[in-house]
């Protein structure tokens, strides 16, 4: 005899709630220190050179790229166990944690936009400039959208790239783990260093337009993207639990 | 939707599960009656952690079939908030607060009652406050107890979550499922090592060994097929003559012998004409006896077992 039970809030709803609390405060927790990292080393480089005509905010990209993707790693350590135990299928854990790593890679990418932003403001009101010397597509001539598509696009395939490298480890130990590294995180490093076409002098296909070179990474990206994502959806699917805790 | 349940039920349909070279379950095949306190007994790497995690879809196993209310528990939205597998140290949030733990975890389970989740946390003497990596191991084991109770799941198993617990506490965890199971009836599977303190909650009981299901049955009958025989050494070795002897202890003249199956029309006068006395044997005493891997052979196979 098959009988029901009482219904529930929606697993996914359920489990995303708490993985975005998490990260949420561990995101508040990077910000103040990246904006009292940049506002600091801002004034000693002013102190030493009388202006500073660089952005120094943008270089938080690589930390805002690798501090959540760390983030991802954990998510699945900490989580995916509670979550099937407490009575949650391994779906419901994998959409809640794309939709919430998603979502902070965009947002990630939406904070990091708007500091530069203010900071290229702050400079052009001191009459200093605000190069950028990062390897990134957009420069400091690119629009906002431009700067936040690209970051966008690198925060997500970072958290991706962390859930990749969790579930790998969970499912295939540390061995496998480490071995598979080039696998997935590779994509992302293919991702971070591929801007740097715009440093070099390159024929075909990289002779292109700024939006041309946007396009592309984006294009890269989305591929990426969607590929981690289904790949950490068939190996969480399939894992099983240890022994014991 | 909301449907009033007894409990649960499950069957294994020769089940094996291997870890690598290890075979944790060994074609097993079982039945538990839906709304029982069934006590799952075995020694150290007989394969009752393994059975939870088969019925709580915590791993798949490597052949055969596993039912809980007749459908397999794996990825399935409908059975999986309805079982509860509690393991010894608690699967929880260890670094958000015990307040935090229940507001997640009860969002999880369909019956999760806030109600009997205060009363434990105060019967236990849990702060809401302190997080599970900072509590002793009994204080966790509690808070498992209180997991476990509160979501009131059809199936819910109980695996060792009594440990580092001390003796007060391990009654009023006793009393605390029998008075809740007594009101909300659902089917309870209790893995223990204390047999002694747990056989009096127990309607059937499940005996692994070696990843073989020895034993299932309801407690009473297996209660009333243990006979413990004691007299002179003559009389007695007379009287167990062609029974199933699972255990003789000699003092001097005098042996104590003890048999398996029930005592037929007719044993009774003849022990005493034979002064031998009939006694009961506790159920500590029968599982000692019909796990003792001398008897059952294969301690060497024994030795090598892993935590299962």
């Amino acid at each position: 005899m098959t009988t029901t039970v009482a219904a529930r809030p929606s697993p996914t709803a359920h489990t995303a709630r708490r993985l975005g609390a998490a990260l949420a405060t561990m995101a508040w927790i990077f910000w103040a220190i990246a904006v009292v990292a940049a506002v600091t080393a801002t004034l000693v480089a002013w102190r030493v050179a009388g202006s500073v005509d660089v952005s120094i905010m943008v270089y938080a990209r690589q930390a805002a790229t690798w501090f959540p993707f760390s983030l991802g790693i954990m998510l699945v350590a900490a989580y995916l166990r509670v979550h099937i135990a407490s009575g949650m299928t391994r779906r419901t854990f994998v959409r809640a944690a794309l939709l919430v790593e998603v979502a902070a890679g965009v947002g990630y990418a939406a904070v990091f936009t708007a500091l530069v932003l203010l900071e290229r403001a702050v400079h052009d009101a001191l009459g200093w400039g605000a190069v950028i010397t990062e390897v990134q597509l957009a420069d400091e001539y690119a629009s906002a959208g431009a700067m936040l598509l690209e970051m966008s696009v690198t925060c997500v395939v970072a958290n991706l790239s962390g859930l990749l490298v969790g579930a790998v480890y969970q499912r295939f130990g540390a061995w496998a783990g480490t071995l598979t590294l080039p696998l997935t995180v590779g994509p992302l490093v293919l991702l971070l260093y591929i801007p740097g076409v715009r440093f070099v002098d390159l024929p075909g296909v990289w002779t292109t337009t700024a939006a041309g070179h946007l396009a592309l990474a984006v294009g890269v990206g989305v591929v990426l993207a969607a590929v981690m994502a289904a790949v950490f959806a068939a190996l969480v699917r399939r894992l099983q639990l240890a022994p014991a805790p | 939707m909301t449907a009033t349940t007894t409990g649960w039920g499950v069957e294994l349909h020769g089940v094996t599960q291997r870890y690598g070279d290890v075979v944790a379950l060994d074609d097993v095949a079982l039945t538990v009656r839906p709304g029982t306190i069934t006590g799952l007994l075995g020694r150290n790497g007989s394969g009752k952690s393994t059975l939870g995690s088969l019925l709580a879809a915590f791993r798949r196993p490597t052949a055969g079939r596993v039912l809980v209310d007749g459908e397999d528990p794996w990825e399935n939205e409908r059975v999986a908030p309805g079982v509860c597998f509690v393991r010894e140290s608690g699967d929880v949030l260890d670094d958000y607060s015990l307040k935090d733990n229940v507001a997640y975890l009860s969002g999880a389970r369909p019956h999760f009652s806030h109600e009997l989740a205060g009363e434990l946390l105060e019967l236990f003497e849990l702060d809401l406050k302190r997080k599970p990596s900072k509590l002793s191991r009994g204080k966790k084991s509690a808070f498992g107890i209180v997991v476990g109770l509160a979501s009131r799941a059809p199936l819910t198993i109980l695996d060792e979550v009594h440990l580092g617990l001390d003796a007060p506490s391990r009654y009023a965890f006793y009393d605390a499922l029998l008075a809740d199971y007594a009101e909300h009836p659902r089917t309870v599977v209790l893995s223990s090592h204390l047999i002694d303190e747990v056989e009096r909650l127990l309607e059937d009981v499940v005996v692994l060994d070696r990843g073989r299901v020895l034993i299932a049955q309801d407690a009473e009958s297996l209660r009333a097929e243990g006979v413990s025989v004691t007299g002179p050494t003559a009389a007695v070795a007379d009287f167990v003559a062609g029974r199933d002897v699972l255990a003789t202890q000699r003092l001097g003249g005098t042996t104590q012998t003890t048999v398996r199956g029930a005592l037929v029309e007719g044993d009774a006068r003849r022990a005493r004409e034979a002064g031998l006395e009939l006694g009961p044997v506790p159920l500590q005493d029968l599982f000692v006896h019909l796990t003792d891997p001398v008897r059952t052979g294969g301690a060497a196979a024994h030795a090598q077992g892993v935590d299962r």
